[in-house]
């Protein structure tokens, strides 16, 4: 006896139904639009109509003809690299001196050494200036002792330098995260085999933090690669391109341009992660399953020494940015001398007055947005995992796009749909919205389906059985338990949009200017002391919001960025 | 006493249209109310899907599930009015164990009064009302254990389910908390089915069992059924220890069968599986469980008597366990309550059984973990 066979539209399970098509809908309009149209556009001449005559190939030509594009391309793949490999050489020993050695402190260290992730690197960047620069502070001072000159901080040497201390923490913690998650009976079983230290740590730790070792670069040299702000600070003369797109689209008004340069950067990008996922997979690494036990600790005086001393001046490093900028957000008057003379609160005053604007502007558009993207993501996560429903590609694709896209070439990518057409955004503050929203879907995303994979079915189960309807299993059951995670991500979502530069130049306007757009306009116009204060604020904010995360949920901000 | 729960060919297939498994194929069971009913079979057979299949949890590709003459078969699980307790207890981690045990009630829509009422009572039955503000994760595995039963039974299911419930204590607690669930079981009278891979617990714990195996129903019985008179040689070898001989068939006598062993004797023994037609000088196995074979020096009249060597013993505590080689393939074991005097390893003993507890089977019958995946 079979039991007869129910229409296809009976078997389909409404809220998956629900969700797929709405998630199906604002990737359409909101990701698969703007997308094609840039990649349509970077076809098309300069101000040309859409037409299958009118193809061309002659943006892209220009990287082969134009000194300034070739120039700009070498210049973001020498700048991104090189940081990616020397973030990697500065974090990967501070990674093994905080798992491995015994020294006090560990958790401050670690939540120091998320500092530069959480304050936006522009910021960071500009401080290098006021340090390093012709002018700065270092500069004078080895001038007048020494006597000895400087080379530039602007161009290479500065967005490097910027790149390096602001990202190297991603190094540090994924690679900290597989050290200390690793299962130490592993290293154990190879000393008692009788496998010396070096032999052990070459042919087995090492491999097994190969896989955070490789997606830490591959995240540095993708944010590299799509930062703006750093190489608009201290970049000059020295293109690189994100710059370039910036100065197709504002200086040219030439979308179709700036869209042929972002595709160039998205293919590095969409290269980087594939052999990213190439490498992870190939090589059959095993997750690595939690670790019951702490790993031993070396407790060596030379090694503690060592190690204290080098993270010491890691972070003592990395974070002169974040102390010059304090101590810059005071000062009212600056002497002859490297210091300031004068401190007072008149930055912060003048902040209050001529910047409210911007920072209203940005903590609605960061809430709004991580309000969106934290429903939106949920539900796709809920969706994602415990739904079998064909189509399920369509999420993954939602969540993947975004990722690959660079901040900037989603601003480009959302001002070429919504800039004219049969839905303009542009000027409002939906487009800041809605880009911030697809930029940051996949992050909420990942979190709410990590935490959903970590819930076991039978606890939905259970309340199915003790007679609970699918509305109340939902409300009381599932996306209670999976709030933890959803917050994580909310967290991340919410401090990386107040700090969000690099889609904000392409899309803001003179009503929705943001806090960032604000400072980077201040330094723009050598108005350091306002440009400090108000990064000083957003950096509070951000802390702010971060440190109120981890009082909920009861983690460490570190673990926050592990996920992403 | 009528049926409860009638289960009728119920079949489940997973998998894609090009690429189907079935879990469970054509599995037909009747509970009696107030039965403890048992599902049994090695991982994998099935057993958990057509449990889940009578929640609710999972619908079935074809066959019908009625109880008490409701058809149940389309009917969400939370219509059912079941209870469940699961194999992970899947508390509430958000929840204090109040609300844990009160969740059933709430989504019943009780009156406050009556909650507070009813859940003290539901802890007070699984003996843990001084708990009832604590979290789940302040309470040991066995009081997990007790919360989940409480928890499915508060609201007055007619229906308990139970998978694999006790796979999680420690063997002391586990045969503490079968006792106190079929205690329990008892007191509230409802009709239960239970679902184990453990044939000790299966046996202990059950009113009637099924034997599943490869997603069908091999055996139903009461434990003393099942386990004197398996239906099939990988039935008899799952539930317990179990002595195979290899014989050859001679012919039939009524019910019984006549078969020859390779030493040369000849034995009429009951069939095990009811539906073999067995025709001379087909192969046989004989089964004899491993407590009723005797171990003696000399001989002394048994019904069956061979002639042996003790290959070893194993000492178990309770019982003592003699591996002997009888001349055919496999050693025989034999179960003595104690060590025997003159039985040494090397030495030759005689092994002794009766007819009455010998089971004959198709000579092509496999245990299960010898038939080829």
């Amino acid at each position: 006896m079979r039991a007869p066979r129910t229409a296809w539209w009976r078997r389909l399970d409404p809220v998956a139904t629900l969700v797929l098509g709405l998630a199906g809908l604002i990737l359409l309009v909101f990701l698969v639009y703007p997308i094609s149209r840039i990649v349509l556009n970077s076809f098309l001449p300069t101000d040309a109509p859409l037409a299958l005559t009118n193809l061309t190939l002659e943006h892209f030509a220009r990287f082969a003809a134009s000194p300034l594009y070739r120039k700009a391309l070498v210049h973001s793949l020498i700048v991104s690299l090189t940081a990616s490999v020397l973030a990697l050489l500065i974090g990967l020993p501070m990674a093994f001196f905080v798992a491995r050695v015994k020294m006090p402190g560990k958790t401050l260290l670690l939540s120091l050494g998320t500092l530069p992730l959480v304050v936006p690197p522009f910021l960071g960047a500009y401080s290098w200036i006021l340090l390093l620069g012709r002018n700065g502070i270092l500069t004078n001072f080895i001038k007048q002792t020494l006597g000895f000159h400087l080379p530039s901080i602007y161009g290479a040497p500065g967005i490097i330098l910027a790149f390096t201390l602001g990202y190297f923490p991603y190094v540090f913690l994924l690679v900290y995260g597989a050290l200390s998650s690793a299962d130490p009976s592993l290293e154990e079983s190879a000393e008692i085999m009788g496998g010396s230290r070096w032999r052990i740590t070459r042919t087995l730790t090492l491999p097994l933090v190969t896989p955070a070792i490789a997606a830490g670069m591959v995240i540095i040299f993708m944010q590299s690669l799509g930062s703006f702000g750093v190489p608009a600070v201290l970049g000059g003369e020295y293109y690189v391109l994100t710059t370039l797109i910036y100065f197709q689209i504002v200086g040219h008004f030439d979308l179709n341009a700036g869209g042929a340069i972002a595709l160039v950067s998205v293919a590095f990008t969409a290269v980087s992660l594939y052999l990213l996922h190439h490498l992870t997979e190939r090589r059959g690494y095993i997750t690595v399953t939690g670790a019951t036990r702490a790993a031993r600790q070396l407790e060596g005086r030379g090694i503690r020494i060592l190690a204290m001393a080098y993270c010491g001046l890691v972070l003592g490093v990395a974070l002169i940015p974040q102390a010059l900028i304090l101590m810059t957000s005071f000062a009212e008057r600056w002497g002859t001398g490297a210091l300031p003379t004068v401190f007072s609160l008149g930055n912060y005053r003048r902040v209050f007055t001529s910047a409210w604007g911007p920072m209203q502007n940005s903590l609605f558009l960061a809430t709004l947005a991580t309000v969106t993207a934290a429903v939106l993501g949920t539900l796709m996560a809920y969706v994602a995992v415990r739904k079998a429903v064909r189509g399920r590609w369509v999420l993954d694709l939602t969540i993947t796009l975004p990722f690959i896209f660079p901040g900037i070439a989603v601003g480009v990518a959302i001002l070429s749909g919504f800039s004219s057409g049969w839905l303009v955004l542009s000027g409002t503050w939906m487009i800041l919205a809605v880009a911030y929203v697809i930029r940051r879907i996949p992050y909420i995303f990942r979190s709410a389906s990590a935490a959903l994979t970590q819930i076991d079915p039978a606890m939905e189960e259970a309340s199915a059985t003790c007679g609970a309807s699918w509305l109340r299993t939902s409300t009381r059951i599932t996306f209670p338990l999976m709030l933890p995670g959803v917050l994580a991500g909310a967290s991340i979502t919410f401090s990386t949009l107040l700090g969000e530069l690099s889609t904000t130049i392409i899309l803001y306007s003179a009503r929705w200017k943001t806090m960032t757009v604000a400072i980077y306009e201040y330094l723009l116009a050598d108005l350091l002391g306002p440009a400090s204060a108000l990064g000083t604020l957003l950096t509070v904010a951000v802390l702010a919001s971060m440190l109120l995360a981890n009082k909920l949920l009861g983690r460490t901000l570190g673990s926050l960025f592990r996920m992403v | 006493m009528t049926a409860s729960l009638v289960v009728e060919k119920l079949c489940k297939e997973f998998g894609t249209s090009a690429e189907r498994v079935a879990a469970v194929c054509d599995v037909s069971l009747e509970a009696q109310a107030g039965e403890l009913f048992t599902l049994l079979g090695p991982s994998g057979c099935g057993k958990t899907t057509t449990l889940r299949l009578i929640a609710g949890l999972e619908s079935p590709t074809a066959g019908r599930i009625i109880f008490d003459g409701q058809d149940f078969t389309s009917l969400p699980p939370f219509r059912r009015n079941l209870g469940m307790v699961f194999q992970s207890y899947a508390l509430y981690p958000h929840m204090s164990i109040f609300e844990n045990v009160a969740y059933g009630l709430r989504a019943r829509r009780t009156a406050e009064a009556d909650i507070r009422r009813r859940v003290g009572d539901a802890l007070e039955l699984v003996g843990l009302g001084a708990l009832a503000a604590r979290r789940p994760g302040q309470l040991s595995g066995g009081q997990q254990q007790r919360i989940a039963l409480a928890r499915a039974l508060v609201y007055g299911p007619r229906l308990l389910l139970l998978d694999e419930p006790l796979s999680n204590l420690d063997a002391k607690l586990r045969v503490y908390m079968r006792e106190e669930i079929r205690k329990i079981q008892q007191r509230a009278g409802i009709t239960t089915v239970y679902v184990t891979h453990d044939q000790e617990e299966a046996l202990s714990i059950s009113d009637r069992l099924a034997v599943i195996y490869r997603g069908r129903v091999v055996q139903i019985g009461t434990p003393a059924e099942v386990y004197e008179s398996p239906a099939t040689v990988g039935v008899a070898d799952f539930l317990g220890r179990a002595n195979f001989l290899e014989a050859r068939v001679v012919g039939t006598h009524g019910d019984r069968v006549r078969v020859r062993l390779p030493a040369g004797l000849d034995l009429e023994v009951d069939r095990g599986d009811s539906t073999w037609r067995p025709v001379p000088n087909e192969a046989a196995t004989l089964f004899i469980r491993p407590e009723r074979v005797r171990l003696g020096g000399s001989t002394d009249g048994s019904a069956v008597e061979l002639p042996c060597t003790v290959q070893r013993y194993i000492f178990l505590g309770g019982i003592v366990r003699y591996v002997l080689d009888a001349g055919g393939g496999r050693p025989v074991l034999a179960d003595a309550q104690r060590l025997l005097p003159g039985i040494e390893a090397g030495k030759p003993a005689r092994v002794k059984f009766d007819l009455a507890d010998i089971r004959a089977y198709p000579g092509t019958q496999r245990p299960w973990g010898e038939e080829a995946a």
